[in-house]
């Protein structure tokens, strides 16, 4: 089992370099290698040893090195004194399908190598000096983002004028809020995800060709309220010892446990969290089937729930590594996946831009790559169509052009999201209470994109009712013995986030709409309701220091202020935009102000706008001598003529910058590929197209009188 | 000054009473008692439905989708599908009121409407001329169906109270 460290070393250069002047002699340089000073060993490492698994390291070969380990002559390349290795092997599995895009990330250069009695700072050293080795990365730990602070549930009372007969939704206050004071005092009416409506009116629940993978602990796949909507391997035949759809997976019937690189997800290790099981319910417990709970995208009672991936990537407590992480990305992304619900990230967010993170963390962020690749994914879903259809099956209805990742921010309660999390290329979700308030443990500012409710412990500590409440595992250690449980964190928002996202793209493919993913995700990040508003004054209430058990210094609610992303994501929001956004209406002969917030949610006016475009025959048609532009989060516009036209608007979704990005071969194998630029932490662009109409009059609200 | 005789006082007591009764029989339907607020013009009453718009005298193609409901009681609904929006109208609520041939409005956001209207009852229908002349919206009668009622999307729009009003 994983050790965990729970101390943070910061990314000192000295520091490093005494560590490998203690390690490295003549007698340690590799063969086929050659000396080379401290300062370009070094190089090759990097990140630190904090938070790393002992006993292994993550090696990227050289081409030429990964070339000869396809033929399995890997041992032989890393030979070196001081060094017993006694495991080596590719960190992902390599097949026909998947080798061109692992090699256009640079993947199938990744390996994972295994050794005994030296620290793993010095084997870092030792490998570090082989020619054969480009980078060495240590295998670090993340954490989850929840407190785990499980509380049981007690039996419910179904409650009435409820779209489901899910004995415990009346529970579930974060999706449907009536303001009960026995969830919290502070219970707001309407502080939900605003997801009612969908379920009632719209009969959306989900659909059952939406694969949402769960990155995270194991998916209890036998719990009464899962099991109908775990996604199921259909090309695999259960226990055969065959990999009979040719992945490179033998049995991976719901999923594949990466921390054991096995087939059996695991739930019953001691010490097990139930994190997982609690994640994929939020996203996917079963609707309607009058038992339990219910999901955000769990379906309608009819069989047309989402279905959920395990990616096993933690075992026992609450901590994953880097390897297991960028294998679930890659595999989730093999098998179909079209959300990554990720509830993890680094502790105490120690990185604090997308270029510093990418540097030390070169093989997740080029999973995360990967799975987001648009190509892949088409040629991807291509040959799934083919395989179904050729099984006699409906092929799967493409709705979005790319996959979504989505993150949780983390809990340590500072003013910048975590990574992988706060990646320009991730959806970053912050967390709220029943209160609608920012939560006590909550990360916020750079890297945030949303929020949505988390739970919050500490607005009833006696019952733990102001938490999340959704499926769990009987047999871990926490909650007594039950299959509901309450959790609170960011982990826990996080899949409110991914639900929600699964229930647009399950409403997008009944209206037979298909999106790009970047016109889907200024939809999500638009759809939002207004927190900032409500952060004038006022302190929040921080808790305890869980290290020293002292009273934490209550925080204002002012630090929060614009820095929780867009705004808590409401569900119904979304819906409304993928059916379509109205036309805006202004006025002709005089130059005025418009609310954008139909276009980019209730806070639109606190966002900060990148660009505003009209193209120039638009322009000539409505007699619009100046660029419209948006001030104070308005628009400003002065149309000469009646007419139409459309302009686009880009802004920025969460806080006023997005970190650089530049796109180029870095590898040396003609294959172009999007790497961070320099040092900044920000927010996603999103681009919204308006149709605006000129008209001799126009009101403040849209309505056409 | 006029001195006004009982001769005089006569006529006009009989002219306000022919008024009053000549009132409350243009505002009763056969079987049914309506009761309309003194600012409201009876004949703005009712379900209405955009067929025309003209801009600058120019026809316009692309118009909303656009339903009227105004009430007795000086209540209305506007409906109101626009843009992309493939399934759903907009619905928009308020009070209006009529006087001098104008028709003048005021949403439940306490935005007021963007312009106020001179209507006119024409043979097409109710058409509508925007205070400065630069537009006419042709409304006919028609019952609003009933699934544009019930599907319809509550707009709640924050009012901006800096943003200038017409």
């Amino acid at each position: 089992m994983s050790i965990i460290s729970r101390i943070s070393v910061p990314f000192v250069s000295a520091v490093m370099l005494v560590t490998l002047s203690g390690c490295i002699d003549e007698s340690h340089v590799g063969k086929g290698g050659s000396t080379s000073d401290a300062g370009s060993v070094m190089d090759k490492i990097i990140n630190t040893p904090s938070q790393a698994v002992p006993g292994e390291l993550l090696v990227c070969l050289s081409a030429d090195a990964a070339e000869k380990a396809c033929k399995g002559e890997g041992l032989d390349m890393l030979k070196c004194e001081g060094i017993a290795v006694t495991g080596f092997s590719p960190v992902f599995h390599v097949t026909e399908h998947n080798r061109k895009y692992l090699r256009k990330h640079q993947l199938d250069r990744w390996y994972k190598v295994s050794f005994d009695g030296i620290g793993v700072d010095c084997a870092a050293a030792a490998l570090a000096e082989l020619g054969t080795v480009s980078k060495v990365q240590y295998n670090t730990m993340t954490s989850c983002g929840s407190d785990a602070k499980a509380v049981r549930s007690e039996a419910s009372v179904t409650k009435g004028n409820l779209p489901f007969n899910d004995e415990k939704l009346s529970d579930q206050w974060h999706y449907i809020n009536t303001g009960d004071k026995t969830v919290a005092t502070e219970a707001l009416e309407g502080a939900d995800i605003s997801v009612k409506d969908v379920w009632s009116r719209l009969n959306v629940g989900g659909d059952k060709e939406i694969v949402v993978a769960i990155l995270d602990g194991p998916v209890k796949y036998t719990h009464e309220d899962l099991k109908d909507n775990m996604w199921t391997n259909i090309f695999e035949i259960s226990n055969d010892g065959i990999d009979n759809d040719g992945n490179g997976y033998v049995d991976d019937i719901h999923g594949w446990n990466f921390e054991r690189d096995t087939s059996k997800i695991d739930w019953t290790k001691r010490n097990e969290s139930g994190h997982g099981t609690h994640v994929a319910g939020i996203v996917g417990a079963v609707n309607n089937n009058g038992t339990g709970v219910c999901g955000v995208a769990g379906g309608t009672g009819n069989g047309d729930g989402v279905r959920i991936m395990s990616c096993q990537i933690m075992e026992g407590g609450i901590s994953s590594n880097i390897n297991s992480a960028a294998h679930a990305f890659v595999y989730a992304a093999d098998n179909g996946a079209h959300i990554a619900q990720c509830s993890f990230g680094y502790q105490n967010a120690v990185y604090k831009s997308d270029y510093e993170y990418f540097s030390s963390y070169g093989i997740e962020y080029f999973a995360i790559q990967y799975f987001l690749d648009k190509e892949r994914f088409a040629e991807m879903e291509e040959r799934l169509n083919k395989k179904l259809i050729e099984s006699g099956k409906l092929a799967r209805t493409r709705i979005i052009d790319g996959p979504l990742v989505i993150f949780a921010a983390g809990n340590d309660g500072l003013p910048y999201s975590s990574y992988p999390g706060a990646l320009m290329d991730c959806i970053c979700v912050t967390g709220t209470g029943p209160d609608g308030l920012p939560a006590y443990y909550t990360n916020f500012g750079p890297g945030c994109n949303i929020s949505a409710p988390g739970g919050d412990y500490y607005l009833n500590t006696e019952t733990g009712k102001s938490q999340i409440l959704s499926t769990f595992v009987s047999e871990a250690t926490e909650a007594g013995g039950s299959d509901y449980a309450y959790m609170g964190g960011t982990s826990m928002a996080c899949p409110h986030v991914s639900g929600v996202a699964a229930l647009g793209l399950a409403y997008a493919k009944r209206l037979g709409k298909t999106f790009t993913r970047e016109e889907f995700i200024a939809m999500l990040l638009s759809s939002v309701n207004d927190i900032d508003s409500r952060l004038n004054s006022g302190y929040k209430y921080l808790g305890l220091d869980p290290s020293t058990g002292a009273e934490l210094p209550s925080r204002p609610y002012s630090s929060y202020q614009y820095n929780m992303g867009t705004g808590s994501i409401d569900a119904w929001k979304l819906m409304m935009n993928i059916e379509g956004t109205p036309t805006l209406c202004v006025k002709v002969g005089s130059e005025r102000r418009y609310s954008l917030d139909r276009y980019f949610g209730e806070a639109s006016e606190y966002m900060t706008y990148e660009s505003v475009e009209m193209d120039r025959e638009t322009m000539q048609a409505l007699g619009i001598k100046r660029m419209p532009k948006v001030e104070n989060g308005m628009l400003v516009i002065n149309p000469g003529k009646t007419g139409s036209g459309k302009l686009t608007i880009k802004a920025i979704a969460g806080g006023n910058s997005v970190a650089g990005s530049m796109q180029g071969d870095f590898s040396g194998n003609g294959d172009i590929v999007t790497v961070p630029s320099y040092d900044g932490m920000g927010g996603m662009y999103i681009t919204r197209e308006i149709s605006i109409i000129s008209r001799g009059i126009a009101s403040n609200n849209g309505g056409w009188l | 000054m006029a001195l006004i005789t009982k001769d005089m006082k006569r006529l006009l007591y009989i002219i306000l009473t022919a008024s009053a009764a000549l009132m409350a029989a243009s505002c009763e339907k056969a079987g049914e008692s309506i009761s309309t607020p003194a600012a409201l013009d009876p004949s703005v009453i009712g379900e209405w439905h955009l067929s025309r718009m003209l801009a600058e005298g120019n026809l316009i193609e692309d118009m909303p989708d656009v339903y009227l409901a105004i009430n007795p009681d000086g209540t209305f609904e506007l409906y109101q599908k626009s843009g992309t929006q493939s399934l759903r109208h907009d619905r928009f609520t308020g009070t209006c009121y009529t006087q001098d041939g104008i028709l003048s409005g005021v949403y439940s956001n306490g935005d007021a409407w963007g312009s106020k209207w001179e209507y006119v009852m024409t043979l097409d229908g109710l058409l509508l001329k925007s205070f400065n002349m630069l537009e006419e919206n042709l409304y006919v009668k028609t019952e609003i169906p009933r699934e544009v009622r019930i599907n319809a999307n509550d707009v709640v729009v924050k009012s901006y109270s800096t943003a200038p009003i017409l």
